[in-house]
């Protein structure tokens, strides 16, 4: 009996053995659906981008990076974004990462909306963004006392923002006139003064008003003739761009004789800074010559004009420096999403980010030059800008450079229109300059 | 002698009579008065006009013998006078009045005086018509009333196409730099970046006194052909922006603009600084500009190409509160009635006393903070920091209220939008799931002793009611059902979860059975 009690056990217990095993695979496996369908953080961005398209495809593209970070895009105009995140950015209804031009960077930070960007970001910028953009996306701040004295000790440097795309104007050219374009103002102001007294149908060219050189501004406006004032050795604010107490418009007196007595004669003839639409007149083809913007070249190539874009002249030997501006995206500073608005920002100066803001926008990469993709090192234009900008100046961000602007203009139009004393208009476009921005008592 | 000195004397008078006569009459003009007030209503009003010869207006005009008169148009009503006899030196009187019954005699002169003009007839050109444009509050008979100074009506030069460019700042908060950034008119000269061309005058007021400012622009519009007109009304930067660019070729892109002498009227008011979408802009539409620049209400939540704008709650402790037209930020005044600084924390103090949540029993619901733009002098925006959660089954009402006397008070109030909907998860695949209501029933065989196969998972889209699109958004919540195990044949519940921006969260769930019936 106990023999045959024990051959069933055994007999049982190989059953059940052949039966649990049988019921425990090996070749399966344990799935946590958590980890692959995980909770995803969410930042929204303003960035100027009506039709959605461009925007579309860098969320597309950073999500292959980032599939856990989603990305919210609301159209607004780069403008329009400070003003709403005043309002609407503490409760967490504005925007983790918004666009601006460079300009609006010191308000933005001065109005506490911009995140200073680490270290690491800016270290990893450094190697590939374009030098200028890089200038004028980093301040000397002090968050104390609102400072950017860059002579107050307190005061940091930090990157405050990514630049994006950089532009500086240059000489545009039609080609059905001009094969070689000028290198030098000398040459041009030359050519200007046969072209000018040229007879078409009975009339010169100046007094049909159709002169050599237009610009697409007008002659008093300081952003596009400091190209001028950098060869007689001017920046505002001082070498640096950086010191409100150093304007420095008493230094431009070589500067303002050399328009008064060289340019104005061959570009306006007796007529005000603004009495001539230059911009229009190139773009109707009746001009040679002007000084324009990329933002000018839709409206050329829309009239059909077959233009090139050279570098600015020189002028008495030394090299002409335009400014270089920038439009750039930033990190809100309250956030609650720093560390994913950092990854964004940080995307949109990638390889594929760039090319995606070329493919859609057209414009200039802010990356070093040797790392712009073929299609654009083909945009001659684009191209022709980017070596302008090989010898371009940043443009001031300090806040005091709203106040340039006013007293430069005028201090200009005085001399050229109403033909003031030269060392009389400086002196008082620099008291001028002063009184609005707070530096006198 | 004497008969021939006196022949020669009567010949010469008569001479220069004739002379005389001859230059004070210069032929004759027509005149277009127009007027627009802050209503739109315009039944009331009738006419006291002299020192003219227009038939059919003269003296004092109820609105019920003015009835055929009186014609309405995009700007509002006006009234043709026509070969009025030019006369130097002369001047044609000109009110707006009110009668308080159509049939009245007189007006109610002490309190319906809504224009007072005397038209000079410098204005006047002989064989041609010049439109005059009158707003509301506009006055140049300074002889007669208290004003501080006149002001006057806008008139066209029939030579020319016109542009009448009016702005208001419901907030009366005018900055002192406050002009155009101007190019291509012909009767104002260009005006360069930074520095606003000061054009814009007082030419009306609303009911509470607060300035309509304007300016005539003139310009020579060539069709077919590039006109380059434009202008931007702003206070010098680009911070203080009231318009984007407001260029003639793009106004007049699909209509043409009125002819010579008439005017096109593009009235602009305050949508806050910075404002560059000219959604604040409206061209030949009294009746719309209005509706949007006098009168206040708060406004309701509207979607904006998938961006909420207006007022509404986003999420259960906030609520934003979006004004139709900007309100002073509040100032502190000493003694003397200077102005003197005010600190953040008191504005907001004063401000959040304009604003009450209230729920369906009148109870307050308590707010702890505002936020709004605290360097801006006129503010329309603010977000609402509750002390407390919406419940969204319920309703609340939002009251604005100045708190101010008279007139000058503004307030408005609005049931508050929340969202009451939860996300929706719908299946899409597999095709059993599509209409199966029951989760116990959503089942989806998965071989067992296999590695899982990823195109089992079942796709879903989710659609909320305010967020849209946000199948992304769904996740697997970790812990009990998010496990498969494909070693051991069972039915293992997996639970998909979705949360909108209100905190409305849905939850689905289906089931993974392992089996060896699956190979």
């Amino acid at each position: 009996m106990k023999r045959i009690f024990s051959v069933l056990f055994v007999l049982m217990t190989a059953l059940l053995l052949v039966a649990c095993g049988d019921t425990i695979g090996k070749d399966g496996e344990i799935i946590d659906f958590s980890e692959q369908y995980g909770q995803k953080s969410i930042i929204r961005v303003w960035i100027d981008d009506e039709e959605g398209d461009y925007m579309k495809e860098i969320i597309k593209e950073f999500n292959k990076l980032y599939p856990d970070i989603e990305v919210e895009h609301q159209h607004k105009g780069s403008v329009d974004s400070r003003e709403h995140l005043k309002t609407f950015g503490p409760s967490g209804n504005g925007a983790d990462v918004f666009q601006f031009p460079h300009d609006h960077l010191s308000t933005a930070v001065l109005e506490d909306l911009v995140l200073p960007l680490p270290n690491e970001t800016k270290d990893r910028l450094a190697e590939r963004a374009h030098e200028l953009g890089m200038d004028i996306a980093t301040l000397y701040y002090d968050e104390e006392t609102g400072s950017f004295d860059p002579n107050n000790e307190n005061a940091v440097e930090r990157l405050y923002a990514v630049p994006m795309s950089i532009e500086a104007v240059g000489l545009y050219y039609n080609k059905e006139y001009i094969t070689t374009p000028a290198e030098t103002y000398e040459e041009l102001i030359a050519a200007a003064k046969v072209w000018n007294e040229t007879e078409v149908d009975g009339r010169t060219n100046a007094q049909n008003g159709d002169y050599y050189l237009g610009t697409s501004s007008h002659w008093a406006d300081s952003y596009f003739i400091q190209h001028i004032y950098s060869a007689f050795d001017f920046t505002p604010f001082g070498p640096e761009l950086n010191d409100p107490k150093e304007v420095g418009f008493e230094k431009l007196d070589k500067a303002l004789l050399w328009m008064r007595d060289e340019l104005k004669p061959v570009t306006t003839g007796t007529g005000d800074t603004d009495s001539i639409g230059g911009g229009g007149k190139f773009e109707e083809g009746k001009i040679p010559y002007v000084i324009a913007g990329p933002w000018n070249m839709e409206a050329y190539k829309g009239a059909g004009i077959d233009f090139g874009i050279a570098k600015l002249p020189s002028i008495n030997g030394k090299e002409t420096k335009p400014y270089a501006g920038a439009m750039m995206a930033a990190v809100y500073k309250y956030s609650k999403n720093q560390a994913d608005a950092i990854k964004f920002v940080e995307f949109l100066n990638s390889d594929i980010a760039m090319e995606l803001q070329y493919e859609y926008k057209t414009k200039l990469p802010a990356l070093k030059t040797e790392l712009l993709t073929d299609n654009v090192r083909e945009d001659k234009e684009l191209m022709a800008m980017s070596e302008q900008l090989e010898n371009a100046v940043p443009m001031p961000t300090i806040p005091e450079v709203q106040y340039f602007w006013g007293p430069g203009e005028a201090m200009v139009k005085e001399i050229w229109n109403a033909d003031k004393d030269i060392k009389t208009a400086l002196r008082e476009a620099e008291e001028s300059y002063k009184t609005l921005a707070g530096l006198v008592s | 002698m004497k008969r021939v000195i006196t022949s020669m004397l009567l010949i010469l008078t008569f001479a220069l009579t004739l002379v005389f006569v001859s230059a004070e009459e210069d032929g004759t003009g027509n005149l277009i008065i127009h007027y627009q007030n802050t209503t739109g209503d315009y039944s009331d009003v009738g006419l006291n006009s002299w020192n003219h010869d227009a038939d059919g207006i003269g003296g004092v005009q109820n609105p019920e013998s003015l009835k055929e008169i009186t014609k309405t148009d995009d700007f509002g009503v006006y009234w043709e006078l026509k070969d009025v006899t030019i006369e130097k030196d002369k001047s044609i009187g000109f009110q707006v009045v009110g009668f308080n019954n159509p049939n009245d005699s007189d007006p109610d002169w002490d309190n319906k005086k809504y224009t007072n003009h005397e038209i000079s007839s410098d204005i006047l050109v002989d064989g041609e018509t010049v439109h005059v444009y009158m707003f509301y509050g506009s006055n140049t008979r300074t002889n007669e009333e208290a004003t501080p100074e006149p002001i006057p009506y806008l008139y066209t030069n029939p030579l020319k196409h016109n542009l009448i460019l009016t702005y208001f700042d419901q907030s009366n908060a005018y900055d002192d730099n406050l002009g155009l950034h101007n190019w291509g008119w012909t009767n104002i000269s260009g005006a360069n970046w930074g520095s606003p061309n000061k054009v814009l005058k007082n030419v009306g007021k609303d009911l509470t006194g607060t300035p309509i400012k304007g300016v005539v622009l003139e310009y020579d519009y060539k069709e077919g052909e590039e006109n380059d007109y434009g202008v931007i009304v702003y206070a010098g930067g680009d911070n203080n922006k009231k318009t984007g660019d407001i260029k003639i070729d793009e106004i007049f892109a699909e209509v043409s603009p009125k002819g010579l002498g008439e005017a096109d009227v593009i009235q602009v008011y305050n949508d806050g600084d910075g404002n560059t979408s000219n959604e604040n802009v409206i061209l030949n539409d009294a009746e719309k500009y209005i509706l949007e620049a006098y009168s206040f209400n708060l406004v309701p939540m509207f979607n904006d190409e998938g961006e909420y704008k207006g007022t509404f709650a986003p999420n259960p402790n906030q609520v934003i509160a979006e004004l139709n037209s900007s309100v002073m930020a509040p100032i502190k005044l000493d003694e003397d009635g200077k102005k003197v600084e005010i600190t953040n924390e008191e504005k907001t103090t004063e401000i959040m006393k304009w604003f009450k949540v209230l729920d369906e029993d009148d109870n307050e619901v308590v707010i702890d903070d505002i936020h709004y733009d605290a360097g801006a002098s006129s503010l329309r925006s603010f977000v609402l920091i509750l002390g407390e959660d919406l419940d969204n089954t319920k309703e609340y009402t939002l009251k604005f209220d100045l708190g101010l006397e008279g007139e000058e008070n503004k307030a408005a109030e609005i049931l508050v939008d929340m969202d009451k909907e939860a996300p929706q998860i719908q299946f899409i695949s597999p095709s059993s799931f599509a209409n199966e209501t029951d989760p116990d029933k959503r089942i989806i065989e998965v071989a067992w002793n296999k590695k899982f196969d990823q195109n089992l998972f079942p796709r879903f889209v989710v659609t909320d009611d305010r967020d849209g699109d946000i199948t992304r958004m769904v996740y697997v919540p970790k812990g009990d059902y998010s496990i498969l195990n494909t070693n051991v044949e069972g039915d293992y519940k997996i639970m998909l979860r979705v949360e909108d921006s209100w905190g409305n969260v849905t939850e689905e769930t289906f089931i993974f059975r392992v089996t060896k019936k699956v190979k």
